[in-house]
């Protein structure tokens, strides 16, 4: 489809999109109101119609307007704006009884609609006309209508699917849920946000409650009714909704809990168009500050409604909720530049700034002299920006001009909470990969602003939760970005498969490597000169041989277990610990087969302890001191030389399956590194259901990369141990031997040599 | 065994029990892929070589069918041949009866007494032109349109193919009953496409998935659902039944509760599957919603299959239509040729029973069928007249004649005063189910939708907020 037919269609949906839907219902016993005008007469038309006077006549206006936020400041809403559909009463002869009273099918007067709250806050629709942005989503700035719903949290608030909707959303045919699934399930606005002291609800104040679970002390329904209290909730989703009792599937569940915001998860891709960067410092011919949108690809000139949405990683960052708890919460960060009057520090009205750009519908001939590059008379899009001083000081003379006195430039960062739009479990963040991995939605950059005006750089939030921790810099093209460190979380938290902490991994891999290379090169060498140790061996006189059990059942199948347990763990943790790869088994499975596996090794090695010390095969472990030096440099001289020319293997201290060699590295083994990975990777397990353990350890910043290294070590034993396997008389012996339990060995000689 | 055999062996068991062990942890993360046989497959003996020489009459193809199938004359016993079901007793009438296509009235066409050469087009069998017709003749059933699949076998008068039908490659094609085989009868009911059942329609022969998610993205055939031994098909149509025994039901393959939320479990005492799952009915063909009898016999109205024709009178379709919700708990009442009428009132002919009290019953999607319909205005009930027989309606344009043909064909007397009185028909709809994405959610009933007329279903207000049926 052409972009004209794409803009025409856009155009008339947008026009269509209009609510129409269903109405408030006619309140049944709402008292029969005469509308009053602002003085207390009666009121002939809706205009003349003054909810001070009207509604104040019962219900304490001015109290109301005491105890709000939307009556203060630049938001000013009026009681019918809220409290009637289209923000005003009817009042014509039809709806007017004969003693001056609407008629009782007019009272359609209740709680907030959605539609109400739409009206300012952002896109907010019900069953009716499939979702589109209207006509006026992106008019001048009326003082209190921000939608910052809508530009701010990217959010669509909406009981329709997505799929159904006419936006543009990248993808949006596998978006078969509701754009706001508490919207779906009707769950409307004033369900969360509702009068502070309405008696029906006490959930706001359970916080400060200690040793009672509810305060039955209520406020009567008349008294609510008349100083109803419109500084309205704002809670929590754990104010309604009992995580723990779901998620199941999750592992770490209650780590989760205490460290993320439910929105980081079920708000992971808002498909509204939310704004980049709001630069209110210059003026379109409309009227309208230049408006960059973070997730919206569109052709210039054209309609919102025929732009693609692309869906908007949201930044995470730490907030601090009411109860003090710190959690990663998905925020949309809008820088917004305007001028403001240095004398008062007051915000200059934009309908000024406009004036200062255009006089009679046309850029004023100074403000072109600034800023038309290419001299065709017009303002592009690209020259409407304030990149130079010289340009700042060209508008800022023009408000000069106009009576602003002292005119300059000011920035701020706004970040705002992704709270609406949520998604169900269907589409909420259920890939792992999407923070435990190096290139996460935890790191990367991001974008702040394309272009600085003024060369202002803006203030970050004061007085909020909200810890942004980031650096803040320009980019190559003149913009502003958030930096991020690419292998740490926001908050410092550790977060496995993705948190680094290099050396650990460089002194094990370092280890592993020089391990490895040892071996290779050993091999090589034996290799080389395998038909001269042959010749060697041929050469002595030959020792009869026999074949001995010396591996029982029982220490075959710890061995075994053992070895499958480790293998399984070094596997999965490999997965963990790099969980942004492709891997077989899903991040989840790989921590549940982890600890699955390491729950089998502990008991494993347990029950292999215990038969160890009942049956005195402990022995074996344990070296014996004398002589002990000097059976460790002939076994270190056999195995760097004499094992090349096929010298006789030296013999173990008799009545001792292990060589010295064997039982150092067994005793590091299992005192050390055994007790090291068993005791941090308990730890590590026990963070995800104890929290108070991860502080008392200083979170995860220690352990994780001990267990690490723990791992490292394993691994590096493991290449040891499989290598001096192939060590024995022949290649295959000593697999054969820890296989069968037999293995050949010199007739006058009980003890066999291994690995 | 030598000892690198036994290393072998001992390593080949050792790697066994590790996988087995690695498999024992690694199950119970995979979701267990239970096949519920495959619908749509299903694989047939090729007749082909079996049949050699032309065929002189239909009923020479079904003397043949029998030769290796003896046992098909059981289809003799089935409603597809007798247009009747079992003796059962219908509610407000003493005794029992067998009841169906071939003596109930509805309002399309209202009866095929009288009118069976047209009607028996959709007769399992062959020749069936009037009440003399013999149902025990073997020969007489018709095989071959359930089973043939050349798409060239066309029934006409009295059920018999058309001219020029060619028999010898219609026998040999034959195998398992396709969606067309079933639907050239059961989408075409009342006259034509999609008139009867809001929710079969020849879309659905290749529907595409967001018409009906069981045949569009499963590819089932009709007969995956409606099978059954002995040629006794399961399944029901409330026109002509008035109670579910061998009926087919959602449940027969879903488990329950199907859902992975508690409050939609919650729903299903009180709410059909096909209230959620079947959104709208006539998805791509529109239905016929209204049968107006009386603005018959006008030369000079314009005709249009979907609005007028001369013979049958006026009409109204949807598509794609919102269902209307009944409780229903899967017996109807039934109206009997003879029974009573206040001509001023609507008579349903087939009202679903069931209401709020009724535990058994649920809130159900219907397509309702109004008509108007002629009726005895001497004696008070509506009346079967011949439009399509002989000296009928639709040759005649002659009411009262017709009515005295009626009265004739159905045994029924008539008064000689004759009107039309307005009826309703309950469809109960169960097919066209839409994916689950399309399903109905909360919002489509509750709150501020208009979908459920609450208190006509007896709830004090949305239950959401009043509270269920206890």
């Amino acid at each position: 489809m052409n972009t004209l037919a794409r803009t025409l269609i856009a155009v008339l949906l947008a026009a269509a999109a209009v609510p129409a839907g269903a109405q408030q219902a006619v309140n049944p016993i709402h008292p029969l109101v005469a509308p009053l005008d602002a003085v207390g007469r009666p009121a002939r038309t809706s205009a003349e119609v003054s909810a001070d006077t009207t509604c104040g006549a019962c219900h304490d206006a001015r109290w109301i307007g005491e105890h709000t936020a939307h009556g203060a400041g630049q938001a000013k809403a009026t009681c019918l704006q809220c409290h009637v559909d289209g923000g005003k009463l009817e009042v014509t002869p039809a709806t007017l009884g004969p003693d001056g009273r609407l008629r009782r099918d007019a009272i359609r007067i209740g709680s907030p609609r959605p539609a109400n709250c739409g009206a300012c806050h952002g896109l907010v629709t019900g069953t009716g006309a499939p979702v589109a942005l209207p006509a006026d989503f992106e008019a001048s700035p009326v003082p209190g209508r921000a939608w910052t719903l809508t530009q701010g949290e990217g959010a669509v608030v909406s009981p329709q699917r997505v799929a159904d909707s006419f936006l543009n959303v990248a993808g949006k045919e596998t978006r078969t849920g509701p754009w706001d699934v508490h919207a779906a399930k009707l769950v409307d606005c004033v369900a969360c946000h509702y009068a502070g002291n309405n008696p029906g609800r006490t959930d706001q104040r359970r916080e400060e409650l200690r040793y009672v679970t509810d305060d039955p002390r209520r406020i009567s329904t008349a008294e609510f009714l008349q100083r109803p209290d419109h500084r309205l909730a704002e809670p929590d989703c754990r104010s309604c909704h009992d995580a723990l009792k779901t998620h199941a599937f999750l592992p770490y569940r209650e780590r989760h809990m205490e460290v993320l915001a439910c929105q980081a998860c079920h708000a992971p891709d808002p498909v509204g168009p939310a704004v980049e960067m709001v630069d209110a410092t210059v003026s379109t011919q409309a009227g309208r500050p230049a408006v960059v949108y973070r997730n919206l690809d569109r052709a210039e000139g054209e309609p919102l409604n025929a732009a693609i949405i692309r869906p908007l990683q949201p930044l995470l960052v730490v907030k601090t909720a009411a109860d003090g708890a710190r959690r990663l919460t998905p925020v949309n960060v809008v820088a917004r530049w305007r001028w403001i009057s240095r004398a008062d520090g007051q915000e200059i009205p934009f309908t000024l700034v406009t004036q200062a750009f255009y006089e009679r519908g046309a850029p004023a001939p100074s403000v072109l002299a600034a800023l038309d590059a290419n001299r065709d008379g017009t303002l592009s899009r690209r020259e409407l920006r304030l990149d130079t001083g010289a340009k700042v000081a060209a508008i800022a003379a023009r408000l000069r001009s106009l009576g602003v006195v002292d005119p300059v430039v000011d920035g701020e960062i706004e970040p705002h909470v992704i709270s609406h739009g949520i998604q169900g479990r269907d589409r909420a963040l259920k890939d792992c990969a999407g923070c435990h991995a190096a290139d996460s939605r935890l790191g990367g950059d991001f974008p702040v602003a394309p272009y600085v005006p003024g060369g202002v750089a803006p203030r970050p939030p004061d007085a909020h939760r909200i810890d942004l921790a980031g650096v803040i810099g320009p980019t190559l093209s003149g913009g502003l970005e958030f930096r991020r460190a690419p292998d740490a979380a926001p908050g410092g938290l550790h977060v496995l498969g993705r948190s680094r902490q290099s050396w650990t991994n460089r002194v094990g891999f370092g280890l592993f490597l020089a391990v490895l290379i040892g071996v290779l090169l050993h091999g090589f060498v034996r290799w080389l000169l395998r038909r001269k140790a042959r010749a060697a061996i041929r050469a002595r006189a030959p020792v009869p041989l026999k074949e001995e059990y010396v591996f029982g059942r029982y220490e075959r199948l710890w061995h075994w277990t053992m070895a499958l347990s480790g293998l399984v763990l070094i596997a999965t943790g490999v997965v963990v610990h790099n969980a942004g790869e492709e891997w077989p088994v899903s991040l989840a499975t790989a921590v549940t087969l982890h600890n699955a596996f390491a729950v089998a090794l502990m008991v494993n090695a347990f029950l292999a302890l215990f038969y160890h010390l009942v049956t005195a095969a402990i022995r074996n472990f344990i070296p014996h001191p004398r002589g002990l030096l000097g059976s460790v440099l002939e076994h270190v001289e056999y195995q760097s030389r004499g094992i090349f020319y096929g010298a006789p293997h030296p013999e173990n201290p008799a009545g001792h399956k292990l060589n010295p060699l064997q039982q150092l590295t067994y005793l590091a083994l299992l005192n050390v590194l055994f007790p090291l990975q068993i005791v941090t990777g308990l730890l590590i397990w026990a963070v995800g259901h104890w929290p108070s353990v991860a502080l008392a350890v200083n979170g995860l910043q220690i352990i994780a990369p001990l267990h690490n290294l723990g791992a490292w070590l394993f691994l590096t034993f493991f290449v040891l141990h499989v290598y001096l396997v192939t060590t024995g008389r022949e290649v295959g012996e000593h697999l054969r031997s820890m296989v069968t339990g037999y293995q050949t060995v010199h007739a006058d000689d009980s003890e066999p040599q291994g690995a | 065994m030598n000892k690198s055999k036994k290393m072998v062996v001992g390593v080949a068991a050792g790697a066994a029990v590790a996988l087995a062990a690695l498999g024992a942890v690694l199950v119970p993360f995979r979701g267990s892929a239970a096949n519920p046989g495959q619908p749509g497959t299903h694989p047939h003996f090729d007749h082909t070589p079996v049949f050699t020489q032309k065929f002189e009459s239909p009923q020479a193809v079904t003397l043949a069918c029998l030769k290796c199938h003896p046992n098909a004359v059981e289809v003799m016993k089935t409603s597809h041949w007798t247009w009747l079901g079992n003796e059962v007793q219908v509610a407000g009438h003493p005794g029992t009866q067998r009841i169906g296509k071939k003596n109930l009235l509805n309002n399309f066409c209202i009866s095929s007494r009288g009118n069976e050469k047209s009607c028996t087009k959709c007769h399992a069998g062959y020749g069936w032109m009037d009440a003399n017709f013999d149902f025990s003749k073997k020969e007489n059933v018709d095989c071959l349109v359930c089973h043939e699949h050349t798409g060239t076998y066309v029934k006409g008068v009295g059920g018999m193919p058309m001219k020029g039908t060619d028999l010898l490659a219609a026998a040999r094609s034959v195998g398992t009953p396709g969606r067309d085989n079933c639907l050239t009868c059961h989408a075409y009911g009342g006259g034509g496409q999609a008139v009867k059942h809001g929710d079969l329609d020849s879309s659905l022969v290749h529907p595409a998935s967001d018409v009906d998610v069981h045949i569009g993205r499963h590819a089932f055939l009709c007969v995956d659902c409606h099978g059954g031994p002995n040629h006794q098909i399961k399944g029901r149509a409330f026109s002509v039944s008035v109670e579910d025994s061998n009926g087919v039901s959602c449940e027969s393959c879903h488990g329950r509760p199907p859902h992975r939320d508690a409050r939609i479990d919650r729903h299903l005492s009180a709410v059909a599957c096909q209230t959620c799952h079947i959104p709208t009915f006539a998805r791509r063909i529109p239905t016929k919603a209204d049968w107006d009898w009386s603005k018959a016999g006008d030369p000079k109205r314009k005709e249009d299959p979907h609005t007028y024709l001369k013979i049958k009178g006026e009409f109204r379709y949807e598509e794609d239509a919102v269902p209307e919700y009944r409780w229903f708990n899967l017996k109807v009442d039934r109206y009997l040729l003879g029974d009573k009428i206040d001509p001023k009132k609507v008579t349903p002919l087939n009202a679903p029973q069931g209401s709020i009290h009724d535990p058994t019953a649920k809130i159900w999607p219907f397509k309702i069928h109004r008509g108007k319909q002629p009726y005895d205005a001497g004696y008070d009930y509506l009346f079967p007249p011949v439009t399509g027989g002989d000296g009928g309606y639709w040759t005649t344009f002659n009411w009262d004649q017709s009515f005295r043909l009626g009265a004739k064909a159905s045994n029924i007397p008539y008064s000689g005063k004759y009107g039309f009185a307005p009826t309703e028909m309950y469809w109960p709809l169960n097919h066209m189910v839409a994916p689950k994405e399309q399903a109905l959610a909360c919002t489509d009933c509750h709150g501020e939708s208009k979908r459920l007329d609450w208190r006509a279903l007896g709830y004090a207000g949305d239950p959401m907020k009043v509270g269920g049926r206890k």
